[in-house]
């Protein structure tokens, strides 16, 4: 062997080796060695589908795989384990230098915090093979897996599940045949049986073929009269029309006589003249009116003094001879006619 | 009409006679084939090293050319294949995964098999069988030395090294073959389609491939030394055994691989 071919082997093998471990690391074997953490949760329904390396995707980021799947001594509850690569969630700080993953007590507070603020686990399916994988979101307004977790021994940070979308169907659809086994078929089915044989009754009795025959001489009769109606229209009555026409035409021709005749008439009157001569018989009369209250007001007047002076002469007749007393003044008793 | 069924017969028992001294021959070298091998484990210094970097040299570097080329095409084609029917369904994002998986699993120890086939495992019968013919084991024997410990169990070892090795080189250049059709094709950048090769491929997959390797080493050498022990004394002999050799060897591939294949998804099911 020749030192040449020595050097061509050496050369092979060295690339050879060189092309095995830039494989191995391409297809992400020293995955294996970076750190991970684990989080469980519980179902209580069928994980048909799921199985160990099922993907686990928190917000659909992939970030690790279901590592063990078992069932709880009571036979209801599946416990899921997940295995999470720290690699995918960043450091504290979110600058985009800090590419550093979190620590393993770093995960669980956040996944603590997360379940708090609604993390959830449910299972979606992956495709239309049926295979599903394990989706973590946020869903605090979905109502919560009815496991009691603290009933069993979990030394990862648990996550609440979910049921999956196919048992909530599978929900709706045994409910919705339950409603639809709860309709009384038979009862619905009596009733239009009785409905259908009233009727048939009622089609085949006396009446009904009574009623038929009347109905049928109604619209004999209903044809007759329009078919006079027609001939009516067609003959008479246009004749009484014409006329009718005629004679609306004489009369309305007299009324716009009529109506010039008037209009003639009220132009030729002087409104303009006699209205002022109104106007001032009413400035007189406005006039006269006041007059007649002033008038009026001091007959009033004298009226009352009139009936004062019988008053008075009527208390005291003797005045009438001596004439008006004159009055008193008392000072220690003034009195409230003392004013008088 | 009765004597041509009687010579059918005849001749069908012969064929039947002949697969059964074929077999027990077979199994016999087999037999003889480990013994060596376990007799050099124990003492490796009886393995003849020289001729061991010969072959190590013949099987390796000599038939990496044709490997790289056939590798390259063959991932080539079947990007180009593939590509042209996921295309139609938008799922080109799953195309670095076909071709990784597919190179990997398949077509990559496949391919470099039948290539050393070609090479190595035909001229391991001829070189045997001319040694036969010019009666060089014969003489071997004669002088106290067994045949397949001096010529089989350096080619045995330098075929185990060599075809793995090759394997690890055909696969990283057949899926650069995909690549190269991808990225012209759909204008794929090399980060995406390494990333979505990661997210498809398992490791386990590339371990799959170069375990098959290792079986059709095994395959191709002993058949190659096995049909150049049975080479006849005639004239034609050598090339008779060279092309059973090959035909052969290619069947017993595939039908390891098929057997390999069915193998490692049970084998992955237990796994989950």
């Amino acid at each position: 062997m020749t030192d040449n071919s020595k050097f061509k082997l050496g050369l092979f093998i060295i690339i050879a080796v060189v092309v095995f471990f830039a494989g191995l690391m391409i297809l992400g074997s020293f995955e294996q060695f970076k750190e991970k953490a684990y989080v469980t949760t519980l179902f209580s329904e069928s994980v048909q589908g799921l199985s160990v390396g099922s993907s686990v995707k928190y917000m659909g980021v992939p970030v690790g795989t279901v590592r063990d799947i078992s069932i709880y001594p009571n036979g209801s509850v599946i416990r899921i384990d997940m295995e999470i690569k720290l690699a995918s969630f960043r450091g504290k700080t979110a600058a985009p230098d800090d590419v550093n993953s979190i620590t393993v007590e770093e995960f669980q507070n956040r996944i603590a915090q997360a379940v708090d603020r609604g993390l959830r686990c449910r299972m979606e399916l992956e495709g239309i093979t049926g295979s599903k994988y394990i989706e973590l979101n946020y869903d605090p307004e979905a109502p919560a897996s009815a496991i009691d977790a603290s009933q069993y021994a979990i030394d990862n940070p648990y996550v609440p599940s979910l049921p999956s979308l196919i048992s909530d169907l599978r929900g709706s659809v045994t409910s919705i045949l339950a409603k639809l086994e709860s309709i009384d078929y038979k009862g619905i089915s009596d009733r239009a049986n009785d409905t259908l044989d009233t009727l048939n009754s009622r089609l085949s009795s006396p009446k009904f073929d009574e009623t038929l025959d009347n109905a049928n001489s109604m619209i004999t009769s209903a044809r007759k009269s329009i078919e006079n109606l027609e001939k009516l229209t067609d003959a008479d009555v246009r004749g009484q029309l014409e006329n009718l026409t005629a004679n609306a035409k004489v009369a309305i021709a007299a009324v716009e006589s009529l109506a010039k005749t008037v209009e003639q008439e009220i132009k030729s009157a002087e409104f303009e003249q006699i209205a002022d001569n109104v106007r001032a018989v009413l400035a007189n009369a406005v006039r006269a009116s006041r007059t007649l209250d002033e008038t009026l007001f001091n007959v009033n007047n004298g009226v009352d003094a009139l009936i004062e002076l019988i008053q008075y002469i009527d208390s005291d007749p003797s005045s009438i001879i001596q004439g008006k007393k004159k009055r008193r003044i008392d000072i220690e008793d003034p009195g409230p006619a003392g004013g008088r | 009409m009765i004597k041509k069924l009687v010579d059918r017969l005849i001749h069908c028992g012969e064929t039947i006679y002949q697969l059964k001294e074929e077999t027990v021959s077979l199994i016999a070298f087999l037999g003889d084939m480990a013994a060596a091998i376990w007799e050099c484990i124990l003492h490796p210094k009886r393995l003849r090293w020289k001729d061991f970097l010969f072959y190590m040299n013949n099987c390796g570097p000599d038939g990496l050319p044709i490997t790289i080329m056939i590798n390259a095409l063959m991932g080539v084609v079947l990007a180009y294949q593939a590509e042209v029917q996921s295309h139609k369904y938008g799922a080109d994002n799953f195309l670095p995964m076909v071709i990784g998986c597919t190179i990997l699993r398949e077509l990559g120890p496949l391919m470099v098999a039948i290539v050393a086939t070609g090479r190595n495992g035909s001229a391991f019968a001829a070189e045997i069988g001319t040694m036969k013919i010019s009666e060089e084991l014969d003489a071997l024997r004669t002088m106290g030395i067994r045949p397949a410990r001096f010529l089989v169990v350096p080619k045995m070892w330098a075929m185990l090294l060599m075809l793995p090795l090759l394997t690890v080189i055909g696969d990283c250049v057949g899926c650069a073959g995909g690549y190269l059709v991808l990225s012209s094709e759909i204008g794929m950048p090399l980060d995406v389609f390494l990333r979505l090769t990661r997210q498809g491929v398992a490791v386990k997959y590339f371990f799959e491939g170069i375990l098959k390797s290792f079986v059709f080493a095994g395959i191709i050498t002993t058949v190659g030394c096995w049909r150049g022990f049975r080479t006849g004394n005639d004239a034609i002999a050598v090339g008779r055994s060279t092309t059973s050799a090959v035909v052969i060897s290619i069947l017993f591939i595939v039908l390891a691989d098929t057997f390999l294949a069915k193998m490692f998804t049970v084998f992955y099911g237990w796994q989950g």
